[in-house]
């Protein structure tokens, strides 16, 4: 009687079912070899896609997920390969955590819980081991790119509008203020008369003051449009230097405008430039080097396309 | 391939590892700091001026690194959405599963400056070292991060081996150690090195400013203290202070002031937000310990904040308008939310409970009047900003029309175009910040930052000059030397007023020139310019009172809602020169300007016509539209600025 009440004791069964576990992971084939593709995977992406979208994935969705995935089973890999689970200490860490628990007589021996962790294959069943491996490891692999001064000196060309000085121009403005009783266009007309008459008119006296009056600083097309609305702009392009324009009408009234100096638009400066450009034609490459080397991991690795695997699938 | 050989774990290893980081963060530290030289007091830029210029941007902008935008889809980075301020047109989410964009925006007008501001708290590398759930949080470099923050702070100056010298000139060292090829494995790219690096590849010194910042995203039980922390330069910490490891804001200026401390170069402002949505907590009197407030943390949040959003994507917080003595600004209505917290959004406004009168700007001026005369300083001196909150990575997207929505409070947009309004029907596409500087450049604008020259958009372009002084002519508004007397004889938005002579009355001028408009966005004119007064009594007790100073509130303007065409006129400009009536040299207050454009259809009322709602029959109206037909809210929006205030202070007795 004794002893059948121990048999059905949970404790024991909890011990049995443990050690049989125990057991069976020792037969799981290590981590490196754990990176099969198959059909079941396959069949793995669809389930989980239906569970996040609430529908079953057309070919077409099937096939850029399946592409995901093999992406980051070669990104995984490599990782292994590279041994950053050993090396990361965030990677590492977690697999220690986890180790210690299932294995307290190794508790005191790292390597050892390191090694048992691969052979137990947790650096790619463990989620956040495995998201960190290849997050990891996509750090240093973007780490080693460097600036092909060629093909930089061609971006900095390509984008003349970044890189390169917009022509400017200075200029001196009489305004009338379409809210002040009597303003009209043909007032403005007459004034331009009058300026083209006599050109050397204090026109200091003349017309409204302008908010935004001051200097004659230099302004690129940009910021005329910024200030006054697109309509001047197109005028000025046209507009002589030293002559008397006008009137533009704006939402603000009436202008006439006299172009001081035109400064042309200037070609980037290389050196100067160089720097901030090189940011951003490492930021806009990396795209396009992360493809070239994931299809290069994936070559190495042999894994097969999305498209072989689908139809492996049945898909 | 698996080796149980090394022992990569060790405590030598360990040591190993953190000199390793260590030396590896010096690599960024050898060339002479030649980029952080302090700001040149004259001109940099050809279209430099004494006088400023007014320079619209977005402070708030999160992208791709901000996991509440990651998660709805968001995949535009910083670099991109710099580039999206500059002008460029940007594929948004939801994207095929090609990685096609579904839709495409693009900005009528460049800003001129922008800030990427994504959520400190979810960069890894600061999560794994501060949060002590996290595995990684005992790793070497996070003991050695939090014991000696100093030390692993990287001067990032950008000069180095590694590249081709051209003419002799210096040679400029490249992206943490990777550019030239180098192995330098820890200073690979993470989001916050990105973060930096964009910032530093669209800096364009004269013509556009890109800041370094993060948001600093402290929300205990869904309260918002959310605040974006904006640097000077490109010498920022390490790891950005993140609300896990300095849970409350003055720890967090403890925690930037330590670490900018002794970098040449680096200097830092937080910016708190959405202080609609702080359930009571934003402007408390408290500190983290329970005590209230005294001197010294009034000094050290007027001096690491001067600035606040006033309006974003999330509604204004200037003021409620429902509780104390003079108020009766139907103003207050504009853009309101009507919770207090992110359980408004997250679960319901009754669970929420209504706005708190104490979480807008305006009381919490009051209230600083009020500690500065018992402390002795005001730690509540606030001047105004507007910006996005963009989830998209879109900065400066705050048209009413072509409105895409900033996603931040929406839900998942996953593969395809979610159906109905693109936002919550409450949101809006947000304001603008404007910085009077005298150049578009990193120090100028800092610097009009932090002595408050600003104002605040609802996302239009109106200019706004607004000086005080007791000695300004009553005259200012006809004359052409405005802006040289309103510096010469009064002070500027932000500023404290001079001395007003016994007897005398301070003058305040202001002008305001219309949004002229670009492209698609067709601005209204100006409709009238509001003075908004807040005052201290001899009690204690304070007041508020608006005051009608240019322009005038029944000019008849509206809009016909069948076709959002606006009806009636209004001005291109407005000018006044007002003096307060009620002045009392003995009260303290703050007064500061209101611009209001006449009104134009909002951004829901558009979408709505676009869709063809007929809310007069029910039962035709999509769900997803219902929100079209809600008598809650309005269906046009008067466009506005703030100016930031101008402070009085009596004389001390």
């Amino acid at each position: 009687m004794r002893l059948r009440t121990v048999l059905r004791a949970p404790w024991l069964h909890f011990l049995l079912l443990g050690g049989l576990l125990h057991l069976g992971q020792g037969l799981l084939p290590s981590a490196a070899a754990a990176l099969p593709a198959g059909a079941a995977d396959v069949e793995r992406l669809r389930r989980d896609w239906r569970a996040e979208t609430g529908r079953w994935p057309n070919r077409e969705e099937l096939l850029a997920s399946t592409e995901r995935w093999l992406d980051e089973q070669a990104l995984l890999g490599e990782a292994l390969h590279r041994e950053l689970d050993l090396r990361d200490s965030v990677a590492r860490e977690r697999l220690l955590a986890n180790l210690r628990f299932a294995r307290p007589e190794l508790a005191g021996d790292e390597a050892a819980l390191l090694t048992e962790a691969r052979r137990l294959g947790m650096p790619a069943s463990d989620l956040v081991v495995r998201r960190r491996l290849v997050q990891r490891l996509e750090q240093e692999l973007s780490a080693d790119q460097t600036v092909d001064e060629v093909a930089l000196r061609a971006y900095v060309a390509a984008h003349p509008e970044r890189y390169g000085q917009p022509e400017r121009y200075r200029l001196r403005q009489v305004y009338l203020n379409r809210d002040r009783p009597g303003r009209s266009a043909a007032q403005a007309e007459q004034l331009l008369a009058r300026l083209a008459a006599k050109p050397d008119l204090d026109v200091a006296a003349l017309g409204d003051p302008w908010l935004l009056d001051g200097e004659e600083a230099p302004l690129s097309e940009e910021q005329l449009r910024q200030r006054y609305g697109a309509g001047l702009v197109a005028a000025l392009r046209a507009a002589p230097v030293g002559q008397w324009i006008g009137p533009l009408e704006t939402a603000y009234g009436w202008h006439l405008l006299r172009v001081q100096e035109r400064q042309p638009a200037q070609a980037a400066d290389y050196p100067e430039v160089r720097q901030r450009a090189a940011y951003a034609w490492l930021a806009e490459q990396e795209p396009g080097w992360r493809r070239a080397r994931l299809a290069a991991l994936r070559q190495q690795q042999g894994l097969p396309s999305a498209a072989v695997l689908l139809a492996e699938a049945g898909q | 391939m698996a080796s149980g050989e090394r022992r990569p774990g060790s405590t030598a290893g360990a040591v190993l590892w953190a000199l390793w980081t260590l030396g590896l963060a010096a690599c960024g530290d050898s060339a002479a700091p030649e980029s952080s030289a302090p700001p040149l007091a004259g001109a940099k830029c050809a279209d430099y001026q004494a006088s400023r210029q007014p320079f619209f941007g977005d402070l708030h902008v999160h992208t791709k690194y901000s996991l509440d935008a990651n998660t709805q889809g968001t995949l535009i980075g910083p670099h991109e959405a710099y580039r999206f301020a500059l002008g460029e047109r940007l594929g948004i989410q939801p994207y095929n599963e090609q990685g096609e964009p579904l839709r495409y925006s693009q900005l009528a007008r460049p800003l001129d400056f922008a800030a990427v501001t994504d959520h400190g708290e979810l960069f890894g590398e600061t999560e794994i070292c501060t949060n002590p759930d996290l595995a990684g949080y005992n790793s070497p470099e996070c003991l050695l991060y939090r014991a000696a923050p100093a030390q692993s702070f990287i001067l990032f100056n950008f000069l180095g081996p590694g590249l081709v010298s051209v003419g002799g000139a210096p040679i400029p060292r490249l992206p943490f150690c990777g550019l030239g090829g180098e192995r330098c494995l820890e200073a690979a790219k993470t989001p916050w090195r990105d973060i930096q690096q964009a910032a530093a590849a669209y800096n364009d010194e004269c013509r556009f400013t890109s800041f370094v910042g993060y948001e600093y995203t402290a929300a205990p039980l869904s309260n918002n203290l959310h605040r974006n922390v904006i640097f000077r330069s490109e010498v920022v910490p390490e790891i950005p202070p993140s609300y896990q490891e300095y849970p409350a804001p003055e720890l967090l200026w403890q925690a930037l002031s330590a670490q900018c401390q002794g970098a040449q170069g680096c200097d830092y402002l937080t910016i708190p937000h959405n202080s609609n949505l702080s359930g009571g907590l934003m402007f408390q009197t408290r500190d983290v310990y329970g005590l209230p407030y005294d001197a010294e943390l009034a000094r050290q949040r007027q001096l690491n904040e001067p600035l606040a959003e006033i309006y974003q994507h999330k509604g204004q917080s200037e003021c409620l308008g429902t509780t104390g003595a003079g108020l009766a600004d139907e103003q207050c209505g504009f853009e309101l939310l009507p919770y207090r917290n992110f359980t408004g959004s997250q679960v319901s406004t009754a669970a929420s409970g209504a706005p708190l009168e104490q979480d807008f700007l305006r009381a919490a001026l009051k209230d600083g009047l009020r500690l500065e005369r018992e402390l002795g300083a005001n730690p509540f001196k606030y001047g105004f900003i507007g910006s996005s909150d963009t989830h998209l990575g879109t900065p400066g997207n705050v048209a009413e029309i072509d409105y895409p929505g900033h996603g931040g409070a929406g839900g998942s947009a996953r593969g395809e175009l979610p159906a109905g309004l693109t936002d919550r029907i409450e949101n809006s596409p947000g304001g603008l910040a404007v910085l009077w500087a005298e150049e578009n450049s990193r120090d100028s604008l800092f610097a009009a930052m932090r002595r408050r020259e600003a104002y605040a958009t609802s996302g239009t372009r109106p200019v706004l000059r607004f000086f005080g002084g007791a000695e300004l002519p009553s005259d200012l508004c006809g004359r052409r030397d405005f802006v040289q007397q309103g510096y010469a004889l009064g002070v500027p938005m932000g500023g404290d007023l001079k001395p007003v002579p016994a007897g005398a009355r301070p003058r305040f001028a202001v002008s305001a020139l219309r949004d002229p408009g670009q492209g698609i966005e067709v601005a209204k004119p100006l409709q009238r310019i509001q003075i908004v007064k807040g005052w201290l009594n001899a009690d204690g007790t304070s007041q508020e009172k608006v005051y009608e100073v240019a322009g005038e509130a029944d000019n008849g303007a509206s809009v016909d809602l069948s076709n959002c065409e606006p009806t009636g006129s209004g001005h291109a400009s407005l000018c006044a020169v007002w003096e307060d009536p009620e002045f009392d040299a003995g009260q303290s207050a703050f007064y500061y300007a209101r611009v209001l454009e006449n009104p134009s259809c909002r951004w829901a009322t558009r979408q709505c016509l676009a869709a063809g709602v007929d809310c007069s029959n029910p039962d035709a109206v999509p769900d997803a539209f219902a929100d079209c037909c809600n008598a809650d809210y309005p269906k046009t929006i008067q466009e506005r600025a703030w100016s930031s205030p101008i402070w009085y202070r009596p004389a001390s007795p």
